[in-house]
């Protein structure tokens, strides 16, 4: 009984990692949470802090520096950084979003 | 029992109703010898001291020994004497002391240094609500184990301790509860206010102050980058 359940939590612990990886690449994940606190920020003081986890907020800092660095690099990136970071977000939806480089080079083109 | 035919003494009076010894009880003594000089209130009758002295003796009528003994009691909540008179005299006093009991005292769990039993708490409150309560004549049910007027230090009412408890309580109170709510800005307010020892307390006021600063932090870090 007791090997079971160690084994069943063997299981989940090894499919978690891959499930959640699976879901959508970092940069995607990482606009969606950097919209979300740019949203907290805004509503009320001191909001962001208290709805923003650790790792959401590490996320977001993944998204806002590749944004930065890549409009450094590009200089065709007139849109901003707001307006690209939700133009990537919109991506968690979808099942086969295109790769990184593609996308920042798509968010440049709005 | 020295009593007499004019009646018994304030002393005599309380030992014979609460087994107390009154010149033990400074306070209490303070509290209890207002009752019969206020005018009309008990029925006394004053015998000069003698000896040159102006002052009077006070003897109670035997017929208004209860009437001293639920006075005691009210007391023993509202330390106010004119309070606990408006009780006896008028109804809307007396369901607005009920009715304070009810709401403030027989919800809580403790009042700190006060013994209250609750079930005779009912009965009293009950007594007070009924149309006839019969103050004047017959004794309302006793919740204290130990009068109030006497185990409290310098405090001699359930009152004044309520007060007292809730001036501390109701700073932890709203603190934890503005917290627990979400409202960091106003827990935090109320966490710069509060003094206090209870260590739990204490707990809260330091996660409260820490989570707000690192909050604080966040907002001005969020300001650098985002604009």
């Amino acid at each position: 009984m007791f090997n079971k359940t160690l084994l069943f939590f063997t299981l989940l612990l090894a499919i978690m990692p891959t499930a959640s990886m699976a879901k959508s690449p970092l940069l995607i994940e990482g606009c969606v949470e950097l919209i979300n606190i740019y949203k907290s920020n805004k509503e009320q003081r001191l909001l962001a802090a208290q709805t923003t986890s650790l790792s959401e907020s590490l996320r977001a800092g993944y998204c806002l520096g590749v944004l930065d660095q890549y409009a450094k690099t590009e200089y065709r990136c007139r849109s901003d950084w707001f307006k690209r970071a939700k133009f990537i977000a919109n991506y968690s939806l979808e099942d086969n979003p295109p790769a990184e480089d593609k996308l920042l080079e798509l968010s440049c083109e709005i | 029992m020295k009593s007499n035919d004019r009646g018994i003494s304030i002393p005599n009076a309380i030992k014979k109703l609460f087994g107390i010894e009154l010149s033990q009880h400074k306070a209490f003594k303070d509290l209890v010898y207002p009752l019969a000089r206020s005018k009309g209130f008990l029925k006394v009758i004053k015998e000069p001291m003698g000896l040159g002295s102006t002052k009077n003796h006070l003897f109670i009528n035997e017929d208004d020994i209860n009437k001293l003994y639920n006075a005691v009691l009210l007391q023993g909540f509202f330390a106010d004497s004119k309070r606990v008179k408006a009780i006896f005299n008028n109804e809307k006093k007396r369901l607005e002391a009920a009715e304070f009991l009810e709401l403030i005292v027989s919800g809580r769990q403790s009042i700190i240094g006060v013994a209250v039993q609750s079930q005779r708490l009912h009965q009293l409150i009950d007594k007070l609500k009924s149309s006839d309560p019969a103050l004047t004549t017959k004794q309302l049910p006793n919740p204290f184990k130990e009068l109030p007027q006497l185990s409290l230090n310098g405090l001699t009412s359930v009152v004044q301790v309520l007060l007292a408890q809730s001036a501390v309580m109701s700073e932890g109170e709203s603190m934890v509860t503005q917290f627990l709510k979400g409202d960091l800005e106003k827990a935090y307010e109320y966490s710069c206010q509060l003094r206090t020892n209870d260590p739990y307390l204490q707990k809260y006021q330091i996660q409260i102050q820490k989570e707000y600063q690192e909050a604080n932090e966040f907002d001005d870090l969020l300001k650098d980058l985002l604009n």
